[in-house]
């Protein structure tokens, strides 16, 4: 077992020792101490607490102080937090888990974790979040640097840090308004009982402005701020900050500016080299405008902050690089000089190269120049990790497109595989190759009217629409249609000619290609918003696995079973469907559907990826492709279909397969799937053993919902025999919902105000998430009158409107009721209803024997 | 005053939701006219025997049927058909749905050869089994115990309560309560099954061998 030791160090921490004692003792025994001059009873609690306490002189430098007690942890890893830190109770039982686990990994050197601000006075309300090393291996090569702002550097090379995006999140209290105001308030009652006994004296002024300072007491503060300057009083290394406070005191209880500049005046004389004083100067020349010299004031701080002098408060002037960075580039650009600005803006970008408004600033600048050199200028600030590419590019939609973006689009994809979602034309066109875009455009020009014309030759609504738009031999083309005499141009015929061809192809729905135009501006507008998507936003944003359409669509089916067959006629019950069990596509048989569809029945692995990768590409740009098969081998090319963001997926894996991937991918993945797309089939004893384990981890992490769903989706039900799958769901939806659930359809079955209670249900199912193959199962399973019920429910789901809850459910049943001509009967009549003609004579021919109403359907859908 | 054109549902609850729902069942029975339906809930009884006596006591229905929480009755003639039986015969003291013909040694009745009776039973929420002791030959057939879940008597007998101090037995010695006044003890002959039983799943534990026990004592040779 790894050996922990937990670290702090402190200095009157009295109000969060114990806090942290209790939460590091959960963690480890070996508690470390240190502490630089606490005056209260901080030592006391540690020690009473079975830390080991031990005592650092103060000298200014956080690294210093930290690496004291990193000398005396005993531990193979250190946890350092802050004293005011702490591990939720969730986080607690991980922390170990990923100590051991990356203890095992060489080249994991440090841990950082989620570190969340919260509001302890506001029941924990979220400040804001950030991630920060906070556990690292105990080796004499990682030590902290910096006296302020210390940070944990590697003596030889990178410290690998791995990061915790989940499972482990720090609380840190330290920003809570009430416990600033307590310690102030503990201070100033302090102070006041000594002045109470001796009576105030001139080293109480310091300590009074401090206070009031703190505790928005402005005039009291610069009251105590000016008595104490008054008074000669001097204190070591920390005589500066009286006078800044009364600088600031002046500038907010709203003194004359006369007086304000006086003082920086004086202070400025008085130390030269305080940065402070040099800022407080620059910053009101440049507010008001006095470039000049507010210019000779930024410039002065920054060449004081390279020399490193002895005195100069780095912290201070790191804490202001960034403004006073801006301020220069501002002043640049004033004076014309945009190499200075850019330059200066470069500085401004370094120290917040995440901030949008900094990227934004910095590259209106740049803009002026060639691409290569604005490539080469982000390139110093910006690396070419996944992070930093997609901040780019996302931060270019906001400029026109460029080379630029051509350029971070495909690094993108080459490096990362993140596809994004451009125009051929948009892409052509910021790649300067405008001949080519004004083809691409043109083709699509010519595509939208032609569909234009269409519609206008379907009816006199749309035809008063297009009418104005279409140009002049569109307008000859559809007086020709409408069977006016005209005189033709050639081309004017062939448009004719293709227009009818469609109209032919389109039989009775001329309507159809309007809405497919509308749905794909709204897409194409969508795509626009979100041009950038990383994997968890484009997975989530998936549509469901087999949503219906009601368009006539063209969907290739690979490999698919009957069942997926029929679901698909059922459920796009225009659709024009082609099956094949071909090992490759042709080029020109995939580019024209709407959908590919991948069924389970592909044996050929090895190919899988090649085929998917080649189905993907060759798709129409919005398309989907549905991917469904029995093995998760291709966890990877799954992963980059998820990631891809367009394409719709289907994970149908046996969960030994899925077994063989690490559980954090699985979990995430299925997570940013939403579990819908994913299903795992645990048929054999074996599997469901896996799936059980599975479970089990998805319990454990948490994520009690998917888990849920996860065993919804591959409950098979075995009549008579109760599943360990079974028995599993039993324990993810709460007894009480199980129960209601059987109320509810016990009811139905025997007609207790059975409209009401199917309303009910169908309200119960949709909130609990109770999806249609359970609900099948458990009607088989526990109701008397199953084929009544199914017919019964189907029939009102139906009339609800609810068709595809409605066929889902019935085609879950029809393995069990395939034989009962009521159950075949209804589901026909449903399908048929729902104009899928052909799904509906299928499932006739699933009956076997012979039954008067069945044949007189079948004669009825046959005719 | 017992009155005749009273019958009486006796339940001992403890668990409201399942009770609410076993009540939506029995107010749709059909009921002859004239004849009131009273609805008995016992809470908080600290035995079966001692619930019902209460509730026996309060009640002055002469029809009275006492049945478990979670038992749903499907059959809309289930008064009517109990009724019919008891004013044909009024030698017939107590009805159940299942029994034995002949309690064995051990008192325990379903490991009896011969049965009688239909239910369907609930032991998992989410599956039901049809449990068909035996056909009944005729309207009704006498038998030397039924089972509690379903029990519904024209005289009100005392439960043993100074015996039965849990939740089992109280129903074989009400069998033998009614046989040694001299009454008959039936299975009504069912079509289908009168109704869910969603008894669930339980181990029967130490309190019910130690019920039994206390049963074989007090009967003997089922004297």
């Amino acid at each position: 077992m790894v050996k922990v030791s937990a670290c702090v160090i402190v200095k009157d921490e009295e109000l969060h020792i114990e806090r942290w004692l209790d939460n590091m003792r959960k963690i480890t025994k070996d508690l470390i101490v240190v502490d630089t001059g606490s005056a209260d009873r901080t030592v006391e609690l540690a020690k009473a607490g079975g830390a080991r306490v031990f005592h650092f002189d103060w000298i200014d430098d956080f690294a210093a102080a930290k690496n004291f007690a990193i000398e005396q942890a005993k531990g193979d890893w250190i946890v350092f937090l802050d004293a005011d830190e702490y591990f939720t109770d969730a986080s607690l039982k991980n922390v170990r888990k990923y100590i051991e686990q990356y203890h095992r990994n060489p080249k994991a050197d440090a841990l950082v974790c989620k570190i969340i601000n919260v509001d302890a006075d506001a029941e924990n309300e979220l400040i804001n979040e950030f991630y920060n090393l906070r556990m690292f291996r105990n080796v004499p090569w990682l030590r902290y640097k910096n006296k302020v702002h210390e940070m944990l550097t590697k003596a030889n090379g990178a410290i690998q840090l791995m990061i915790l995006d989940t499972g482990v999140e720090i609380y840190h209290t330290g920003y809570t308004k009430s416990i600033i105001r307590q310690k102030l308030e503990r201070n100033l009652a302090l102070l006041q009982k000594d002045i109470a006994e001796v009576g105030e004296q001139a080293r109480h002024y310091r300590y009074l402005c401090d206070c009031y300072y703190g505790l928005d007491q402005y005039d009291l503060a610069l009251k105590y701020a000016r008595l104490h300057v008054a008074s000669g009083q001097r204190s070591l290394g920390r005589d500066n900050s009286v006078k800044k406070r009364l600088i600031e005191c002046l500038d907010l209880t709203g003194a004359s500016e006369a007086e304000f500049l006086a003082e920086i005046d004086r202070q400025i004389a008085a130390y030269p080299d305080d940065p402070e004083f040099l800022w407080y100067k620059a910053e009101y020349l440049a507010r008001n405008e006095r470039y000049a010299e507010a210019e000779a004031y930024f410039a002065q701080l920054l060449s004081l902050a390279a020399q490193q002098k002895k005195d100069f408060d780095l912290s201070t002037f790191e804490g202001r690089r960034a403004r006073i960075y801006l301020r220069l580039a501002q002043i640049a650009h004033k004076k014309g000089d945009l190499a200075v600005a850019e330059a200066s803006f470069q500085e401004v970008v370094r120290c917040g190269k995440y901030k949008e408004q900094n990227f934004q600033g910095w590259y209106r600048l740049l803009r002026q120049k060639d691409a290569v050199e604005i490539i080469q200028a982000l390139q110093t600030v910006y690396d070419k990790t996944e992070r930093d590419l997609l901040f780019v590019y996302k931060m270019l939609q906001a400029f026109p497109r460029s080379k630029v973006h051509v350029y971070y689009q495909r690094l993108l994809k080459e490096t990362f595989g993140i596809q994004v979602v451009t125009s051929a034309a948009a892409d052509l066109l910021g790649a300067g190759q405008y001949a080519k875009a004004a083809a691409v455009l043109a083709e699509a020009v010519q595509e939208a009217y032609a569909q234009l014309l269409l519609c206008a030759a379907a009816g006199k609504a749309a035809r008063d629409a297009a009418a104005m738009l279409l140009p002049k031999r569109y307008a000859n083309a559809l007086d020709a249609l409408r069977g006016e005499p005209r005189a033709l141009q050639p081309e004017e015929k062939a448009l004719c000619t293709a227009v009818e061809k469609r109209m032919l192809a389109c039989r009775g729905d001329l309507a159809a290609p309007l809405r497919a135009l509308r749905a794909k501006y709204l897409q194409a507008r969508q795509r626009a918003a979100q041009a950038v998507k990383p994997a968890s936003q484009s997975a989530s944003g998936l549509l469901r696995f087999l949503a219906p359409c009601a368009e006539p669509l063209r969907i290739l089916a690979l490999h698919c079973g009957e069942t997926t067959l029929l679901t698909l006629r059922s459920l796009c019950p225009r659709a024009a469907l082609a099956t094949a069990e071909a090992s490759g596509l042709e080029q020109e048989q995939a580019a024209s559907y709407d959908r590919i569809v991948l069924g389970g029945k592909l044996n050929d692995y090895d190919m899988l990826p090649t085929l998917l990768r080649g189905a993907y590409d060759l798709l129409k740009a919005d398309g989907f492709l549905l991917f469904s098969v029995d093995n998760a081998a291709h966890w990877e090319t799954l992963r980059w279909l998820l990631q891809g963001g367009q394409g719709q997926t289907r994970l149908k894996a046996r969960p030994e397969r899925a077994a063989l991937f690490d559980f954090a991918t699985l979990a995430g993945l299925l997570r940013d799937a939403k579990f819908s797309d994913v299903e795992v089939d645990p048929e054999e004893d074996e599997a469901q053993a896996e799936a059980q384990a599975l479970l089990k981890k998805l319990q454990d992490a948490g994520l009690l919902a998917e888990a849920r769903h996860f065993y919804t989706r591959c409950w098979h039900v075995r009549v008579g025999k109760m599943s360990e799958a079974t028995r599993a769901l039993q324990r993810l939806l709460s007894p009480q919902d199980r129960r209601e659930l059987v109320f509810l359809l016990r009811r139905i079955e025997n007609d207790i105000d059975a409209s009401d209670n199917s309303a009910r249900l169908l309200r119960f199912c949709e909130e609990k998430a109770v999806e249609a193959p359970y609900l099948a199962a458990l009607i088989e399973n526990s109701m008397l009158q199953k084929t009544k019920l199914f017919v019964a429910l189907g029939g009102f789901f139906y009339e609800q409107g609810k068709r595809e809850w409605a066929i889902r459910l019935l085609i879950a049943a029809l393995k069990w009721h395939a034989q009962e001509s009521a159950f075949i009967c209804a589901l026909a009549l449903m399908l048929d209803a729902n104009g899928a003609r052909q799904g509906a004579l299928k499932v006739l021919a699933q009956f076997k024997g012979a039954d008067a109403a069945v044949e007189r359907l079948r004669g009825e859908l046959t005719s | 005053m017992r009155q005749a054109e009273r019958i009486a549902c006796i339940t001992c609850v403890n668990d409201e939701r399942m009770y609410e729902e076993a009540v939506l069942y029995l107010r749709r029975l059909s009921l002859p006219e004239a004849m009131e339906l009273e609805l008995i809930p016992v809470r908080g009884a600290s035995s079966m025997a001692s619930g019902y006596n209460s509730a026996m006591r309060r009640s002055t229905a002469k029809y009275k049927v006492y049945l478990h929480q979670d038992v749903f009755v499907l059959h809309k003639a289930a008064f009517l058909d109990l009724l019919r039986i008891f004013q044909a015969d009024e030698k017939v003291g107590l009805i159940g749905l299942t029994g034995c013909k002949i309690l064995p040694d051990n008192g325990i009745w379903w490991g009896a050869r011969e049965r009688r009776g239909l239910v369907y039973q609930a032991l998992q929420m989410e599956s039901l089994d049809r449990y068909d002791f035996g056909a009944v030959a005729g309207p009704y057939e006498q038998v030397a115990a039924v089972d509690g879940f379903f029990l519904a008597t024209q005289y009100d007998l005392a439960w043993r309560e100074d015996l039965f101090t849990d939740w089992h037995f109280y129903d074989i010695s009400a069998s033998l309560e009614f046989a040694r006044k001299g009454y008959q003890v039936i299975v009504p002959h069912c079509e289908d099954a009168w109704c869910v039983h969603s008894c669930g799943f339980k181990e029967l534990g130490a309190a019910y061998h130690g019920q039994r026990r206390r049963f074989l004592r007090a009967y003997g040779a089922f004297g």
